[in-house]
């Protein structure tokens, strides 16, 4: 006889590919079981919904990145003070990319007897590479779009140079020692980035004529910029490639990087969509998670069976993952392919609210999806699976057996793990994917707890001598409510994991729809129907009234004039600012120099977050007596650190200055610091008093740096002034020019349009994920109860079989369905506030409130929802037979 | 041979504060292709018995050989390998599986231990027990007795040397229990199987050529037929 330990071994050497082929055909045989089905179905749910998200959003963002990306003229560009390496450039055209120069530099345009500094950006003739300039042969006339650069020999120039220099189309205007024709007025440069309110008129010009000039030479302050755009794999891999071997002063730029209004608003759209496939991810593995539960019990008889026979715990492993993955494979690749087939029906749902132009669909989010639907599955059915190998083999004799509680934290941890790591897929963001891996921790852990504790609290509540004395004389109903709580309380080993299904289904949909009405509520009333679509630059200082006036009495809704002072921020604390921070951290806003603006009042959109203020906070508080605002400000100091307004004692102290928040962030600027800027060729050094939380998406002026009153005035300063004016009304404009030749009037409506149609796009798409994730919900909500009906069958027919009517049962069934949906919209209202709070603060950057409406409304529309989906699972077991029920459960 | 000896062999269960004594002390050896019935009333111990006897289980304390192999010093494995290679199940319930077809059923037990003929074997051992037209059928497409034959054939298709059977004929009518029990005993005999049988039934008792009861977790003297002068002690069959 061979010893014990050889039999295992020569057994195992000779089972393990037999084992996967058994595993194969025990799947075959088991994929029409219930069980089997309800695992199929929620994985297959899974992979059709991340399918269908994942395409639509994929097409529809690339879609939205590539339109914005006409903005930049190019999908990347690449910048910096001096000549950049020809090999870089040859770089791109290896790898595919399409390419354009530019040199930008400040001169004097001359035209007759006139001049007038301009900003000319001198292009390559292949620019713009994406999107186009926007020209007319009249000033102010309809804008047209070239997407071509001008000729050799032609120059483009914007309205207020050829108003400076009285000249029109057609007319002469020198460069240097080159002379041009002024061949269209430039209305809107392709490349859209850059500072807004630089007052100096633009001109465009190709490159090639730029030698003949002369003004560029050694020591002449010159911008390189290059273009670059062509498929996204390669401008990704080109980026990566090449920003390791930047310099300091070189900057690489993508749309959602660059600096403009788009680029914020197609993030927060982004982050949104993303939360929405999130969503969807986590309500399928949730329902993975109750089918798997469901399927590992009803084969505890299979795996003991098995065990009987011989087979080793890995055995049943590998025999039961390998159904398990089969099951995976099957549903992910239906899944898969049927949601990518949907998303084409989805986005022909949608033409009419889509742009025309849509990207082409690609593999990549069909393949993520497969994969992400595979990795759920294994991630929340693992545990359950895992189980089945710790049933003991003795369960054939004795069915009262279960498998032991064993520890199952370390899948339940690779479970959220798993999470964490598609989620990170699916959203490449790290924040928001922190935040929910922690939140799905925190909620797994909170459910389990206050489910728990819920129902052992109304239970002592309800089982109260003092309130059962009382209730004896209760109305029926409450004695059927109170039973109700009874039967969820002899159940409430799977009420737990019950509620804490609901309540994740339900936290899911209610926290898609807030945020979704919040933030696009939100966004919306960011750009009000009247939103500033003009901006007025270079007013001076004793024409600020009189233009004033002129505005005012045109009937045009302006807002404040804003002083502007151009200077540089060089120093912080002494220490000069390319020192503190490296040149990856710089941002933009102190390579170039800023405009400062002073102001007694904090503007209405913005947000002090440290130090104080130096005056009333809101321009509304200036009606304010004196002594008011003094109340009002102390009540806002939130350090207390500076003082209210100077004393004696600071009299010789440093003038004040606020930051914008994000830029103290990136130069680590604390309260107290001393900020030295250089102010045509003077310097200043002010003290940091207050840190500010700035709207950049407002399209009103807003500026970095706003010193108190009575510190910039000295300076040579101009003001800013920002209105709306329906854009056919080019005579006001024309007039405007006419009466007040230096200012320079910059329209910005065409990027206003563009950040609405993006928003309205994204409401849209949302809208439609927001039924999916309803639908996923409800499928889930059905998969949740038949966990339970095998079990309810049998109470049924216990029940029956003593004599109970089916109305008692119908009673019975229904009001412990009501306590489920109220426990668990509790708990979903709970866990919507707690990460709803946590996503707006920290990612979508807005103003957490309590949403009372969700107070009622959850466990409300949770109790509908669950009574409804409850009494269609649960009708067979009303009226079926004690008999027929105790078979099918046996 | 003794192909089954237990010693000293006891069973105990711990319930919260308290611990139930299930079998205390308690011997018994098994020769080969001896029939052995075991009995007693409902809650007497007999299927923990079967369950260590057949390494489904594990002693508190005491020792077990089957078929050589000591079953305390082995872990789960160890002892789903002896089972595999040693010993055969027929249980009241006939624990088919019920997403299996007959054939796949009787199939399993050879595939779990890599047979390649694993088909053949099963297809001949159905014809056996007379299902050669019913191996595609489910469990639930068959009758009780249908469906312990199918559990026979799975029990006699990897030709072990030892059978156990719990209540064999418990879930089936005495008409085709009869059958049931003329097969069992019938191909045993052929094949020279060793067969532990538990049952409270005195008449199902009776076949087998020695008997013990089993009483407050202690074997005491057969009394369906006085083949045994003590627990453990073997008779010769007749």
């Amino acid at each position: 006889m061979s010893a014990p330990t050889t039999v295992t071994k020569t057994l195992k050497a000779t089972t393990r590919l037999g084992l996967l082929k058994l595993g194969v055909k025990h799947w075959r045989r088991d994929i029409r079981s219930a069980e089997m089905r309800l695992l199929l179905v929620a994985t297959l749910v899974a992979a059709f919904s991340m399918t269908l998200i994942t395409s639509f959003t994929d097409r529809l963002t690339r879609t939205m990145e590539y339109r914005a990306s006409e903005l930049i003229a190019g999908d990347l560009t690449l910048r910096g003070p001096n000549e950049m390496p020809q090999e870089w450039i040859d770089e791109a055209g290896k790898r595919g990319l399409r390419h354009a120069p530019a040199l930008a530099f400040s001169t004097m345009a001359y035209a007759k007897e006139a001049l007038q500094l301009s900003r000319v950006r001198a292009v390559g003739e292949s620019y713009p590479l994406k999107g186009s300039n926007q020209v007319s042969m009249e000033p102010f006339g309809s804008p047209e779009n070239r997407a071509s650069s001008p000729e050799v020999g032609t120059v483009w120039a914007e309205q207020r140079v050829l108003q400076a220099l009285d000249i029109r189309v057609g007319d002469a205007l020198e460069l240097g020692d080159a002379r041009f024709t002024v061949g269209l007025v430039l209305q809107q440069d392709a490349d859209r980035s850059g500072n807004f309110y630089s007052p100096f008129g633009r001109i465009l010009m190709r490159l090639e004529d730029v030698p003949k000039t002369g003004v560029v030479g050694p020591g002449s302050r010159l911008l390189h910029k290059h273009y670059f755009t062509g498929d996204e794999g390669d401008v990704l891999a080109y980026a990566n490639w090449l920003e390791p071997q930047l310099t300091e002063s070189e900057k690489l730029a993508g749309v959602v990087e660059s600096e403009t209004r788009v680029g914020g608003a197609l993030e927060k759209a982004q982050q949104y969509l993303s939360l929405a496939s999130l969503v969807a991810v986590l309500l399928a593995g949730v329902a993975i998670a109750m089918a798997s539960q469901r399927f590992s019990e009803r084969h505890y008889e299979t795996a003991a069976l098995l065990r009987c026979l011989g087979a080793h715990q890995q055995d049943i492993s590998t025999i039961f993952l390998t159904k398990l993955l089969m099951t995976g494979l099957l549903a992910s690749i239906v899944g898969a392919t049927g949601g990518f087939f949907a998303h084409f029906g989805l986005l022909e749902v949608m033409r009419e609210l889509l742009p025309g132009d849509l990207l082409e669909p690609r593999g990549m989010p069909v393949v993520v999806s497969f994969f992400c639907a595979l990795v759920v599955l294994m991630a929340f059915a693992l545990a359950p699976i895992q189980k089945l190998k710790t049933v003991s083999p003795v369960r054939v004799l004795r069915r009262e057996l279960n498998p032991k509680p064993v520890t199952l934290n370390m899948y339940y941890l690779s479970a959220i793990g798993a999470m964490g790591g598609l989620a990170y897929i699916l959203t490449g963001h790290l924040k928001l994917t922190l935040i929910f891996v922690i939140g799905l921790g925190l909620l797994s852990i909170l459910y389990g707890a206050l489910a728990a504790s819920m129902l052992v609290f109304i239970q002592k509540l309800l089982l109260n001598p003092h309130r059962s004395a009382s209730a004896a004389g209760a109305p029926k109903r409450f004695k059927a409510l109170k039973s109700g709580f009874q039967q969820l309380y002899r159940h409430r080993y799977y009420a737990v994991s019950q509620l804490g299904a609901f309540a994740f289904i339900f936290t899911a949909i209610t926290l898609i729809i807030v945020v979704r009405t919040d933030l696009f509520a939100r966004w919306q009333a960011s750009i009000p129907p009247e939103t500033p679509n003009h901006f007025a630059i270079n007013i001076l200082p004793d024409k600020k009234t009189e233009f004033e006036s002129f505005i005012e009495r045109a009937g045009v809704k302006s807002s404040l004039s804003y002083p502007m002072v151009r200077g540089r921020l060089i120093e912080i604390n002494g220490e000069a600012v390319t020192e503190v921070v490296s040149k990856e951290e710089r941002p933009n806003a102190i390579q170039r120099e800023l405009n400062l603006t002073w102001s007694a009042v904090l503007a209405d959109d913005s947000e002090i977050l440290e130090g104080q203020w130096w005056g009333p906070e809101k321009a509304s508080d200036l009606t304010k007596p004196a002594d008011q605002q003094a109340g009002t400000d102390t009540k806002r100091s939130v350090t207390g650190l500076s003082p209210n307004s100077k004393s004696k004692d600071d009299l010789t102290s440093l003038p004040r200055v606020s930051v914008e928040s994000e830029l103290a962030t990136k130069l680590n600027i604390q309260i107290g610091d001393e900020l030295t800027f250089k102010i045509t060729g003077q310097v200043l050094n002010a003290e940091v008093s207050s840190i500010r939380k700035v709207k950049w998406d407002n399209f009103k002026p807003n500026f970095y740096m706003v010193f108190e009153p009575d510190t910039l005035e000295k300076f040579h300063h101009t003001y800013l002034n920002s209105f709306y004016l329906p854009l056919e009304d080019s005579a006001l404009l024309l007039e405007m020019n006419r009466q007040f030749k230096a200012v320079s009037v910059i329209p910005v409506e065409q990027i206003i349009r563009q950040v609405r149609d993006i928003l309205n796009q994204t409401t849209v798409a949302v809208e439609y994920i927001l039924l999916l994730v309803l639908a996923a919900g409800i499928l889930l909500l059905f998969a949740t109860l038949l966990s339970t009906l095998s079990l309810r069958k049998k109470e049924a027919a216990i029940y029956r079989t003593l004599g109970a009517q089916t109305s008692y049962i119908r009673q019975l069934i229904i009001f412990e369905y009501i306590w489920l949906g109220l426990l668990a919209g509790i708990l979903a209202v709970l866990s919507t506030e707690l990460l709803s709070g946590v996503l707006y603060v920290q990612i979508f950057e807005v103003d957490w409130e309590p949403h009372w409406v969700l107070w009622m409304g959850t466990p409300f529309s949770a109790v509908v929802a669950i009574v409804l989906s409850g009494w269609l699972a649960s009708r067979p077991v009303m009226d079926a037979s004690p008999t027929r029920l105790l078979r099918e459960v046996s | 041979m003794v192909v089954i000896k237990a010693d000293n062999l006891s069973k105990s269960v711990s319930l919260g504060t308290q611990t139930l004594s299930i079998l205390s002390g308690l011997n018994l050896e098994v020769n080969a292709q001896q029939t052995l019935a075991i009995i007693g009333r409902s809650g007497s111990g007999k299927s923990t018995l079967l369950s260590l006897l057949a390494g489904l289980d594990s002693a508190t304390s005491g020792t077990i050989q089957l078929n050589g192999h000591e079953l305390s010093s082995l872990d789960e494995n160890g002892r789903a390998a002896v089972r595999n290679q040693h010993v055969g199940f027929i249980f009241q319930s006939f624990q088919l599986l019920p997403h299996l077809t007959a054939l796949d059923n009787v199939m399993l037990p050879l595939e779990l231990a890599g047979d390649a003929e694993a088909d053949l074997k099963a297809r001949a051992w159905l014809e056996r027990v007379g299902l050669g037209d019913r191996l595609d059928h489910q469990p639930n497409q068959l009758s009780g007795g249908e469906q312990q034959r199918v559990a026979i054939a799975r029990a006699f298709v990897t030709e072990p040397e030892i059978l156990f059977a719990d209540e064999p004929t418990g879930n089936l009518d005495p008409q085709t229990g009869q059958t049931i029990i003329d097969l069992l005993f019938n191909l045993n005999a052929e094949h020279g199987t060793t067969l532990v049988l538990v049952t409270h039934d005195h008449d199902l008792a009776k076949l087998c050529q020695r008997h013990v009861l089993l009483d407050a977790g202690q074997l005491v003297d057969g009394e369906a037929g006085d083949h045994t002068s003590h627990a453990g002690e073997v008779n010769s069959p007749s």
